[in-house]
């Protein structure tokens, strides 16, 4: 298997929550994880702000990526939030999106590539978003089909957006976590279901 | 011994408490690298909001000093939502009956009344004392807080504290930088306004067909500007000097109606270009303290000039000096902008001052008041600023001790080594002027013939020795920085090659501290002078050479 690295730490595979305080210290620390990617002739699967779309391309090319040969050999796919995370009515379907990512990161590997890179920019969550609230059993249930299928995914929150129960509950969602720059392992990581039956147990208080 | 199965269970039970208030506690520790960069409202609202998914409280209610010299922000959570400011206002009454509740220790459980009804309260200083904040969380729940959720809130507290000190610390560093930039904007500009007129005059005086009328003028334009930036470069330095304790006053008995006088009469240009009227009133008796007369003369033209400046044209200042008890009462006031309250307190920091003025039609630097205060202190007094607000003119008021006699101490020696007085300069003088700055050293060595001197000009101080050793001068004039070896160093040398011969070696230079005067002097320098010299300092050095 190819290496899988990510700010300098070496996994296998990972479900890992990114915070960020800038957009250019995100491209900063995901820049070489998409490149070291490409390079090893996987594929990456972005899905970006819509407002974020065509200056996501200009910093992967910062990045060393060359991102038009790229998305023309299928290595690189470019989605905007209303493509991946919401359905056509602009709302969030956990259930759609969770078979979304075991249809791409399991069956849709046969397309050849070895590995797909999955980074999700998560600011659509503070939008008024239909369905926006399901985000956290979304970000419980991924878990297991990201390790069924041994596949890396990023989740890139904007720390500037997040409350501190927010933080708490993204903290426990993820194994992994990415701050300053550092992966850390998540002691707080609370297994899936038991974050399920806290987050149910909440919603019926 | 075997445990019964009801003490299994429970041993159990308890154990998973403790290793998921240990997983909690390590959650909470990533908090802390998320709130790097964030304010203290921000990690407050948001360790209040993080340790509602890890305890089950009712509401938590944040007292805090979020910047030093502000009133405490309340912060406040209740139900899982944020509390309006007017609603923690409310909740703030109920804290003083919730004061002595304390977490260790209680007997049984112990209901405090809220708002939102009698809860169990536990309250966390932030910090080792009050003085930064305290937070209270409370449950309706009987036995709250366990062990496990006092540790929690106990450690979330802690963690905000220090972020919030972080914070506070990181605020005032943005706050200096942006001083000292808006400061450097500042001086960029006011060194600016007399190098324009400079700058004309020069190239008028390089014009061909310039009249001796016109010549005359433009000299008096170019010494009044040069003088306009001497005084800027010397509120620098006293800022400097004051700073780092170099500042040593030159300490006699002093009427404080000479010095009002004084400094009147400096600012009376001022004061009459902006039509102020001006009220000055002095006691009959005289007003003596113990003091450095210059020093004391700077302070109360400062204040003046701060009147003046921050009058609009046509306004009133006074002055008071007044005997009040011990002490020495001198008061400017004025019916100008004014100062808003919360700038009372800053008035007097360096590089602040700018805020006062938004368009700063005024100029200066905004150093004299912070330069009044440092200097008032030395003398053992107190400066305070008045204002009833923006708009109703302000008061300074500076109190010094009446005389209280003591040994009257030497002025620092700028002539480095007493003589008496000179008479009037003598022509002829044979001097030598060594500096690297070509323009300086064939101004000065121009000035220096004009007065009737014979004066040989070195840029190298090796040319220096060269030609001291073959015609010696009476009068050397030396830089400090220049290459190779230092005026210093140059002194040393010259007045080995000189020996017995009489001469006089004069420091010229931009360094002006006490220890660059130290230095010169060891070095054998006569006298210590910082650039700019006037002329009639330089002919007053002359004369004492002469004799």
């Amino acid at each position: 298997m190819n290496r899988l690295s990510l700010a300098g730490t070496e996994l296998d595979y990972f479900h890992i929550c990114a915070f960020f305080n800038s957009r250019d210290e995100e491209y900063a620390v995901l820049g070489p994880y998409y490149k070291e990617g490409a390079d090893q002739g996987e594929k990456n699967l972005h899905i970006v702000d819509p407002a974020m779309e065509s200056e996501h391309r200009v910093r992967l090319e910062a990045a060393g990526m060359d991102t038009a040969h790229c998305e023309a050999c299928g290595q690189l796919e470019v989605l905007r939030w209303e493509q991946a995370y919401l359905d056509e009515n602009g709302r969030f379907d956990k259930q759609r999106m969770l078979d979304a990512v075991d249809q791409l990161t399991g069956a849709g590997l046969a397309a050849g590539y070895s590995r797909v890179r999955i980074m999700g920019d998560m600011g659509w969550v503070f939008e008024d978003i239909p369905g926006a609230a399901e985000i956290l059993e979304y970000e419980a249930e991924v878990n297991e089909v990201l390790s069924r299928n041994r596949q890396p995914a990023v989740c890139v929150y904007d720390i500037a957006k997040l409350s501190g129960a927010m933080m708490m509950d993204l903290l426990r969602t993820h194994p992994l976590t990415l701050i300053g720059g550092v992966v850390q392992e998540n002691p707080f990581y609370t297994p899936s279901h038991d974050m399920l039956k806290e987050l149910r147990a909440r919603a019926a208080a | 011994m075997l445990l019964p199965e009801s003490d299994k269970a429970a041993c159990t039970a308890a154990s998973l408490e403790a290793e998921r208030g240990m997983r909690d506690l390590l959650g909470l520790l990533a908090l802390s690298a998320l709130w790097q960069g964030r304010d203290g409202a921000t990690v407050m609202e948001q360790m209040l909001s993080a340790v509602e998914r890890l305890v089950p409280i009712r509401f938590a209610y944040a007292q805090a000093r979020l910047l030093d010299g502000e009133q405490p922000t309340l912060t406040a959570r209740v139900a899982g939502a944020p509390l309006s400011q007017e609603a923690c206002l409310a909740w703030q009454d109920s804290t003083r009956s919730w004061s002595r509740t304390v977490n260790v220790g209680r007997a049984a459980d112990l209901f405090s009344r809220t708002p939102i009804g009698d809860m169990q309260i536990s309250r966390m200083e932030m910090g080792v004392s009050t003085l930064q904040g305290t937070v209270w969380f409370g449950s309706d729940r009987p036995g709250f807080p366990t062990t496990t959720e006092l540790a929690i809130l106990r450690a979330a507290t802690s963690l905000a504290a220090t972020a919030i000190q972080a914070a506070k610390i990181a605020h005032e560093r943005n706050q200096a930088n942006q001083a000292k930039d808006e400061f450097l904007a500042m001086l960029g500009h006011e060194l600016r306004n007399p190098l324009a007129p400079i700058r004309m005059g020069a190239s008028l005086l390089l014009r061909d067909g310039v009249t001796p009328e016109q010549v005359k003028k433009t000299g008096l334009i170019l010494e009044r500007q040069v003088g306009h930036i001497t005084g800027l470069v010397d509120s620098l330095l006293d800022v400097s000097r004051l700073a780092t304790g170099a500042v040593v006053l030159s300490e006699s008995e002093v009427d404080m109606k000479e010095v009002v006088r004084d400094a009147f009469e400096q600012i009376s240009p001022l004061i009459h270009a902006k039509s102020h009227q001006m009220a000055l009133s002095l006691p009959e008796e005289d007003a003596p303290v113990f003091g450095d007369r210059n020093r004391l003369v700077q302070v109360v033209a400062n204040l003046l000039n701060n009147a003046a400046r921050y009058t609009s044209a046509g306004g009133y200042i006074a002055l008071d000096l007044a005997l009040v008890g011990q002490q020495v009462s001198i008061c400017v006031s004025d019916n100008g902008i004014g100062i808003e309250a919360a700038m009372l307190t800053r008035v007097f920091e360096l590089f602040t001052q700018a805020k006062r003025s938004a368009d700063r039609s005024e100029g200066g630097l905004g150093v004299g008041l912070a330069l009044a205060r440092q200097l008032v202190e030395l003398h053992g007094g107190t400066l305070q600023a008045r204002s009833q607000g923006l708009g109703h003119g302000a008061q300074f008021e500076v109190r010094l001790q009446r005389r209280l006699v003591r040994a009257p101490v030497a002025p620092p020696c700028v002539p480095l080594h007493a003589r008496a007085p000179a008479p009037a300069c003598q022509p002829g003088m044979n001097i030598l002027v060594v500096d690297d700055n070509r323009d300086g050293a064939d101004t000065l060595a121009e000035m220096l013939q004009l007065l009737g001197h014979e004066v040989r000009v070195c840029y190298h101080p090796r040319d220096a020795l060269l030609v001291a050793a073959d015609v010696p001068a009476q009068v050397y004039l030396l830089d400090i920085g220049l290459p190779e070896m230092d005026g210093y160093e140059l002194a040393r040398r010259l007045k080995r090659q000189l020996g017995d011969r009489r001469h006089t070696l004069v420091a010229l230079t931009g360094y002006g501290q006490a220890d660059d005067l130290r230095k010169a002097r060891e070095a054998g320098f006569d006298q210590h002078c910082v650039k700019p010299i006037s002329l009639e300092k330089l002919q007053a050095i002359l004369s004492q050479a002469g004799h």
